[in-house]
């Protein structure tokens, strides 16, 4: 479903152009309800998915690391765990190169088989529909 | 401990809650999102913001609302996971900085989520401390070999081994996977001796 955009302020500087658009949107629609649209500012799915394609495409690699603190309040998870508040810390370093991929996550979080903190850590890859995963040891696999 | 599995490509990225902003930027047409399709989105103008459009989706699962920049090439803002009663389940804000080289980076995103709507939500702050787009990435990053003394489970497979130090695997067998690993790990090493 389309719809109306209002105008930017750029686009109402146009002056002569801005009204030969709203001119072609009246002779194109046929009413006068969609004289309000201006030809090039109709945003839809196709326009939306063309956008995404176009950065998706243009971004072959991408690399980032990334530092998470959680809030994990008392009671959020079943049985009134955990039986306090907690503030724990991560990071993250994700690598990927079209289907293939690498992500490490590394962190403190709340157990509820164990019922206490654990520290996570482990690294995956993606490769050939794939994955390989090796934790650390001496940190909980959850 | 190591695992082997069979997965869609990039399962990771597009269903990850830590890195589910960067597939939604960079990803988000990736068939292995399991929470929306995204031709089969409606589009309407956000209520909040003029510059914003909501895009909602027939629910494949939970229904899902993202929020969209139209000055920005359309990025997501913001993804909002509800259950079929409206309740929000998982909300995630996403902040972006621009690059001069590679354009709109997300740079920090806050996310809330219940694991149910009775209990108090959880929340996180994910800070982008470093990145790189379109950079050469060596093979060996996609490589991952299991040290000696590693239990791995392969799911392909279906069998559990150990490995030993000449790399060999020692298979558990059915029965096993009970007895203590440093005893395993000895009965390898000796039937590899």
């Amino acid at each position: 479903m389309d719809f109306v955009r209002k105008p930017s302020s750029a686009s109402r500087s146009c002056g002569f152009r801005w009204l030969h658009r709203w001119f072609l949107a009246v002779l194109l629609a046929g009413g006068p309800i969609v004289a309000l649209v201006a030809a090039d500012e109709l945003r839809g799915p196709e326009t939306i998915l063309a956008a995404w394609k176009q950065r998706q495409d243009r971004v072959h690699s991408l690399y980032f690391e990334m530092a998470e603190q959680r809030t994990v309040p008392k009671g959020s998870f079943p049985e009134g765990k955990p039986p306090r508040d907690f503030v724990f810390f991560g990071d993250y370093v994700l690598n990927a190169r079209g289907t293939e991929g690498r992500f490490i996550d590394a962190r403190s979080l709340w157990s509820t088989e164990q019922s206490k903190v654990v520290d996570q850590r482990f690294v995956t890859v993606y490769k050939n529909n794939v994955e390989r995963t090796l934790f650390d040891k001496g940190a909980s696999r959850l | 401990m190591g695992e082997i599995s069979k997965c869609a490509a990039l399962r990771f990225l597009v269903n990850y809650v830590p890195t589910l902003p960067i597939a939604l930027c960079y990803r988000p047409l990736d068939p292995e999102f399991i929470s929306f399709v995204p031709r089969n989105m409606k589009v309407a103008p956000a209520p909040d913001a003029e510059d914003a459009l909501l895009l909602t989706f027939p629910p494949a699962g939970n229904p899902v609302e993202l929020r969209v920049s139209q000055d920005r090439g359309f990025l997501p803002l913001q993804y909002t996971v509800k259950s079929p009663q409206g309740i929000t389940i998982t909300d995630i804000v996403v902040e972006y900085k621009e690059d001069a080289h590679v354009g709109w980076i997300p740079s920090s995103w806050q996310s809330t989520f219940g694991l149910a709507s009775y209990l108090p939500a959880q929340s996180n702050q994910v800070e982008v401390t470093n990145y790189a787009l379109n950079e050469d990435v060596p093979q060996d990053d996609f490589a991952l070999e299991f040290p000696a003394a590693t239990w791995v489970n392969d799911g392909i497979k279906g069998e559990s081994y150990v490995i030993r130090n000449n790399g060999s695997h020692r298979v558990i067998k059915p029965g096993e996977s009970s007895r203590d690993f440093d005893k395993l790990m000895n009965d390898a090493q000796a039937k590899e001796d």
